[in-house]
């Protein structure tokens, strides 16, 4: 076996390089699987319908594919108008039902894509601020695969566990000076050198190719030719190159700067001889400028931390506005390509030096020539690298009550009040009259007014609620920002007055954790927004005015589901009823996603009761009428023209089409 | 044991790497908070005469000490004016105004705005808040104790007896203490600093053999072992007060002063639901002794960790991994109201306004624990099981077993 | 050769001339020796002076120097997951011997220090002798001119000790051997010439016979009572006491007459050891 393979067979069995590597290849693997979430939510959850048009404007936006994009947006506007309109024609008996069919027939076959294209409208909006060099293209891949700033810390922990026992292990069973006495012996240095360096950069690449593999199998990397700009985390780059050549550029600079912590953890083994020296200078080297100073400074570092982060190498320039004085503060200063070069030149000097020093120092000393300087090198490393460093909580089973998110609440004999001054919340006692702050923390709104309940759930014996809060640790424009919004839900036990919270989650992006951005993208944008909600043991369902999102519980896995919010919502446990576009009552079964129409009910609204559905004919002048959960032992309750209907545990409600009065209408009719 | 003690720690911290390092972090630390001043404070724009932090100075004069109704009326006669005159957003943009503290008139608002009415007006009003919050903690208690829910009662005894007497009655600068309690950076260093310092505490005597040395001698074993873990905690705790020292000068010296150390806690707005009462000086040394507490808790662990290494390799990646997990997990869920993954994580100690900033609760036997309480001793209960675990762990001369159980009482003491 | 280090002389203005046979190399701990051996072998730079090989600089000769020398260290710890073949052959790829020239020679080294049976263990599991003879075994893989071994005995127990003597001096047949030591006896036997280092200066260099005889009259015996040997030990430097009954024959290094009845005796490498380093 030649000395080559000697050193291969050391450093990949006996200093355990190949479990490392495989260990890395693994966890690196399953984080990448288990951390990934699509960026543009709506992209992948409408990508049929969001390809139908992209497949029409793929590419840069032509003057025909603005026109086509603008025409569609009027023409689904148009659509959308003209079907409410058939719709009240049709119920009201103008039209006939095949004039309708046939004329809905067209309508649906203009909004048969209408998700898609809001998607793609969006686009179109962020292309139109630079159409020169932003295209139309599937982004979730090459966001997930280019979008992220973070260190890789399973491949950076991977490095220092295989780099450090490379030289160190021959120092601590003193075989240094045998090898140095060999007449081989520099060739071991020279080889361990280039067994570990080929190790960092085959890890490096792999970790590169399997995101490239789990992108392109998950969302797809079409369209590599386009340019950079396409994807919003390089909105502003002024970097002409295209995604594909992003990717490359980036894997390559992620390579070298594996090579660059490879070669700095060898040097510092080699100057100090101990893995505990060796580790923490590695470790400091890319955590203490991680943490601790701005992107802009990082990115001008020759560390290994910038080309081991790679990504804002290619990003534009990040301005953000002061709150108080509306000055404009530069966050981020995009690299330009002769610092990039001159970085990239200073940190190979700095690299081909430490390698010049560490074969030295690995020399014996007769074969060097007299008279050179022996710590020159080591002291021009040391002097440019000190330049260079200048909750979903535990619960009880949620018991089954019907919800309707247009009715009151029956709170076990409790009323919700709203007091008109504070808008704060309070529930009332109605046998005794008494109140009591429906929030039970006493410092609940005290200190910031932006602290405020949202909504409200009832399922005996508890309410739940939503509160959204805004905390600001830092709150000034700089490096980083600490400030958060949260959404938390509360489950209050109505009859012990005992409250915990089932479920909180930060909604905006604007934190950042020990000066690491900490991006929540727009996940959870939905929270900001959501007015009524409901729950079961497995999900937690936001309403919003563009539908509903399930959250489950312990997954935190988000389903939008396209169930138009401008009637009445209700929710048996087990079920989501609702009107469709049609105004045709529908049920959504949460745990099978399956949706059932009750073709013969056309309401112009309804609500339920644990046995009933109260609906209001739109077919029958708005009779109010009940029928059975399946839809059948339909009955007449009553013959007033209504709007609309609520009900609670005793009556029934509506508000006359007429006289505009609410009526009260006992259910045992 | 004293001699022992000695004799480890100047073996294992008083070595020339770890004086280096201690000076490279606190120059690092130094550095890190003169940038937080830059980057952050409005006043660090230069001495000039029209700067902010020279109108600043010159205007404290006349608004700090107890707020009284001539300061918030003289305050106000000023600063309205201003705001009417800037409403609109069409006043002068002129930058030289002679008749402006600042040169021009939106500055001039935007530093009174910031600096004097905002902070003004949270002072002034605290007591009203505090009182609220006391009226209904009171009220709270009242209801649970009918309803027999005995612990939410007493818990909200405890939320009334901490703010009934709550109020800020003076103005002074507290922007340098914002900043102060907000810092996390230097625990960071110290983690990295105790970690490089404990992870060879056993490792150094394996390596050079002298573990089974220190075995044959009357005090080896047992006694070694706990003269290591006395030196390695002595080690982290002087480490973690020293940055606490150094974060404490270094924010006064940049930000030129340390004015405002008399005010209550509270009177930071992100500590307005502070769960101590006590002055911001005050809460400086209980900060720093919190941390020391969290750093020796996590160093224990480290030392435990270390105690099944040959070399100092898998030991340090293993603890810079905990590390690592500690402190994403500690800082992502800072702010979430799961008292229980703050209690259970070391790092909610170093950075402790995870725990004082908000008053939060655990019930433990139908008794309210605050959580900084709950945190503290749950530290101490992983350090000690840690140190057992050590000493039951580290081996021992065949003929000692005895000493075994002098050992688990020396150490359980 | 000299080195100059912390304010002292490791090495200084070392010259000598060594042809083929043992050298001992004996020194106080800390007179130079190491770095002496480090020097020539190449692990430390001199501040001065060089080595010549019949006559070539070693800088000159470059990896043909480090061919011509077969080196083993003080303790030498090796691979503990090595097997013992494993090690040597990783050894022969160092030293640029073809991997089957390499194993035969290793095979036949192995015999020779009697480690055949050993050759598959782990260097791991082997004793501290076991571990020395693999030490000298691996220096003398590329059949080297000059073999140099830094206290190959320090750690053995007697038996050992004579074993591993007796190998040296079978090594030594056709080559220069340098070995340094502070343990008289390992090169009193074998040694062709001594050389004796002291605060980095070679103070003499000679045969046995010679340094013996140099220091001829200054070594005394005499027969004294227990008190009597007590103070002669506190004023004199004693080389060796030995009881007889109730009496001591007593060995004493001195320039001078130490007791009335004391008689000259011949002198051995001990004497000589221990007048040479009087008071360290």
């Amino acid at each position: 076996m030649s000395g080559f393979m000697y050193e291969v067979k050391k450093i990949m069995l006996w200093q355990r390089g190949l479990f490392y590597i495989a260990l890395v290849l693994l966890f690196g693997t399953v984080w990448l699987a288990l951390s990934d979430n699509p960026v543009d939510i709506a992209m992948e959850q409408y990508k049929n319908e969001y390809e139908w048009y992209l497949e029409k404007v793929n590419g840069y936006c032509t003057e025909e594919s603005s026109l086509y994009l603008e025409q569609e947006a009027e023409r689904i506007a148009k659509a959308k108008e003209r079907q409410n309109s058939l719709l009240e024609n049709y119920y009201d008996g103008k039209i006939s039902e095949s004039e309708y069919k046939k004329e809905s027939r067209e309508i649906e076959k203009v909004l048969e894509h209408q998700n898609g294209f809001e998607v793609i409208y969006q686009q179109y909006l962020y292309i139109c601020e630079n159409a020169g060099n932003r295209c139309f293209l599937q982004t979730n891949g090459w966001m997930g695969l280019l979008g992220k700033g973070t260190l890789n810390f399973i491949l950076f922990l991977g490095i220092l566990l295989i780099v450090t026992p490379v030289f160190c292990s021959e120092y601590s069973c003193q075989m240094d000076t045998l090898i140095l006495t060999a007449r081989e012996g520099r060739k071991s240095a020279l080889y361990k050198l280039l067994i570990i360096t080929t190790v960092v950069l085959f890890l490096s690449l792999c970790i590169s190719l399997i995101e490239y593999g789990f992108y392109r199998f998950k969302y797809g990397l079409p369209d590599g030719d386009y340019p950079i700009q396409s994807i919003r985390y390089f909105a502003d780059s002024s970097k002409g190159m295209s995604l594909l050549e992003g990717y490359v550029s980036i894997g390559l600079l992620r390579m070298f700067g594996g090579v660059f912590l490879t070669i700095l953890l060898i040097f510092i083994s080699v100057l100090a001889k101990k893995y505990a020296v060796t580790l923490l200078t590695g470790a400091v080297s890319v955590i203490i400028p991680y943490i601790g100073l701005s992107k802009t400074s990082i990115y001008r570092l020759p560390l290994p931390l910038p080309f081991l982060l790679g990504t804002d190498f290619f990003a534009g320039d990040i301005v953000m506005s002061d709150a108080l004085t509306g000055d404009e503060k530069i966050i981020f200063a995009e690299v330009g390509t002769v610092t990039l070069l001159t970085l990239l030149f200073v940190s190979v000097l700095l690299c081909t030096l430490a390698v010049v020093w560490i074969v030295r120092r690995n020399s014996n000393r007769w074969l060097m020539k007299s008279g050179q300087k022996k710590r020159g090198a080591a002291f021009a490393v040391m002097f440019g690298l000190a330049l260079a460093v200048t909750g979903c909580a535990g619960r009880e089973k949620t018991g089954s009550v019907v919800y309707n998110s247009s009715a009151g609440y029956d709170c076990m004999g409790y009323e919700i009040i709203q007091d008109a001054g504070d808008f704060d919340y309070s529930l009332k006692n109605t046998s005794t009259g008494e109140t009591y702050p429906l929030a039970r923390s006493p410092m609940f709104g005290v200190f910031s007014d932006e602290e405020e309940i949202r909504a409200f759930y009832v399922c005996p014996p508890y309410l739940y609620y939503t509160t959204s809060v805004m905390e600001s640790y830092v709150n000034r424009v700089g490096n980083y920002n600490s400030n958060i919004t949260k959404v938390s839900v509360v489950e209050l036990n109505l009859n012990t007055f005992e409250e915990k919270t089932i479920f909180e989650q930060m909604t905006n992006s604007g934190r950042s954790l020990l000066g690491i951005d900490y991006e929540t993208g727009d996940k959870w944008k939905f929270l900001d927004f959501h007015h009524a909600f409901f729950l079961n043991d497995d999900n937690l369902f936001f309403i919003g005015d563009d539908g509903i999102t399930k959250v489950n519980r312990y997954t935190r896995k988000t389903v939008k589901l396209e169930i138009p919010t401008n009637g009445n919502i209700s929710f048996d446990g087990e079920s989501i009823f609702y009107k469709n576009e049609q105004g045709v009552l529908t049920r959504y079964d949460v745990s099978s996603n399956e949706t059932y129409t009750y073709e013969n009910i056309v309401a112009y609204d309804f609500c339920m009761d644990e046995q009933s559905i109260y609906y209001i004919s739109r077919t029958d002048d708005g009779c109010l009428y009940s029928c059975g959960k399946d839809g059948n032992n339909k009955e007449l309750i009553s013959h007033i023209p209504a709007m609309s209907v609520t009900c609670d545990t005793g009556n029934i409600y509506v508000l006359s089409k007429e006289s505009g009065e609410e009526i009260a209408l006992p259910k045992s009719h | 044991m004293t001699r022992l003690i000695k004799y480890e720690f100047y073996k294992l911290f008083c070595k020339r790497s770890i004086l280096v390092v201690l000076i490279l972090f606190s120059v690092i630390n130094l550095f890190k908070i003169n940038s937080e001043f830059h980057s952050y404070s409005y006043l660090a724009d230069g001495n000039e005469s029209r700067s902010w932090n020279s109108v600043y100075w010159q205007l404290y004069e006349d608004y700090s000490g107890e707020i009284t109704a001539e300061k918030i009326n003289h305050l106000l006669s000023i600063y309205q004016p201003l705001a009417d005159a800037t409403a609109d957003m069409t006043a002068s943009t002129a930058k030289d105004n002679p008749d402006m503290m600042t040169g021009n008139i939106y500055s001039d608002r935007n530093i009174l705005d910031k600096y004097y009415v905002e902070p003004m007006e949270y002072f002034y009003h605290y007591r009203t808040y505090a009182l609220q919050v006391a009226e209904r903690a009171k009220e709270n208690a009242a209801v649970y104790k009918e309803r027999g829910q005995t612990y939410e009662a007493r818990k909200n005894s405890v939320i009334y007896n901490l703010y009934s007497g709550r109020s800020i009655k003076a103005f002074a600068y507290e922007e340098m203490y914002n900043y102060y309690l907000n810092y996390d950076f230097s625990g960071i260093l110290v983690l990295f600093l105790c970690l490089y310092g404990v992870v060879s505490t056993f490792v150094c005597e394996k390596e050079t053999q002298m573990d089974m040395l220190l075995l044959t001698n009357p005090g080896g074993g047992k006694k070694t072992t706990f003269a290591k873990i006395a030196a390695a905690s002595l080690f982290v705790i002087s480490v973690a007060i020293w940055f606490s020292v150094v974060d404490y000068t270094g924010f006064a010296y940049f930000f030129g002063t340390a004015e405002g150390g008399n005010l209550p806690l509270y009177a930071v707005r992100n500590f307005s639901t502070a769960a101590v009462n006590c002055n911001l000086w005050q809460y400086a040394i209980l900060s720093a002794v919190i941390r020391a507490v969290g750093v020796w808790t996590m160093s224990m662990v480290f030392l435990l960790i270390s105690l099944f290494g040959h070399s100092a390799l898998v030991p340090f990646v293993a603890d810079f991994g905990a590390a690592l997990c500690f402190i994403i997990t500690g800082a992502s869920q800072s702010c979430f109201s799961n008292v229980w993954l703050k209690i259970i994580n070391p790092y909610s100690l170093l950075a402790n306004r995870i725990l004082f900033g908000k008053t939060e609760f655990i019930g433990f036997a139908g008794y309210p624990v605050q959580s900084f309480q709950a945190a503290i001793i749950f530290a101490i209960a992983v350090g000690v099981v840690s140190i057992t675990a050590m000493m039951i762990l580290s081996k021992r001369n065949s003929y000692c077993r005895e000493r075994r159980i002098k050992c688990l009482d020396l150490c359980t003491k | 050769m000299g080195k100059y280090a912390k304010g002292i002389y490791a090495l200084k203005d070392f010259t000598t001339e060594l042809t083929e046979g043992v050298y001992g190399l004996l020194g106080a701990n800390g007179a130079g020796k190491t770095t002496l051996i480090n020097i020539f072998v190449g692990i430390l730079g001199s501040d001065s002076g060089t080595v010549l090989i019949d006559g070539q600089d070693a800088r000159t000769l470059g990896k043909d120097f480090l061919s011509k020398i077969g080196y083993m260290p003080q303790y030498p710890f090796l691979y503990r997951d090595f097997t013992v073949m494993d090690f040597l052959l990783y050894m022969c790829a160092l030293k640029g011997i073809p991997d089957e020239q390499g194993k035969k020679r290793a095979l036949e080294l192995l015999d020779i220090v009697n480690l055949s049976d050993a050759k598959d263990k782990k260097i791991g599991a082997l004793s501290g002798g076991m571990r020395q003879r693999v030490g000298i075994v691996q220096a003398m893989l590329g059949d080297p001119e000059i073999l140099i071994l830094d206290e190959p005995t320090a750690g053995l127990d007697p038996s050992e000790r004579i074993r591993f003597r007796n190998l040296i001096s079978k090594f030594a047949q056709g080559r220069t051997v340098l070995l340094a030591t502070h343990i008289v006896s390992d090169v009193e036997c074998i040694a062709k010439e001594i050389m004796i280092l002291k605060e980095g200066s070679l103070i003499t260099q000679g045969t046995t016979d010679t340094l013996e005889q140099n220091i001829y009259g200054k070594v005394w015996e005499v027969t004294v009572n227990g008190e009597d040997a007590a103070r002669l030990g506190s004023q004199y430097y004693v080389s060796n006491m030995k009881q007889q009954g109730e009496r001591f024959l007593v060995r004493i290094v001195s320039d001078t007459l130490p007791a009335s009845d004391a008689v000259k005796v011949s002198p051995n490498l001990e004497d000589v050891f221990l007048y040479y380093f009087r008071g360290q």
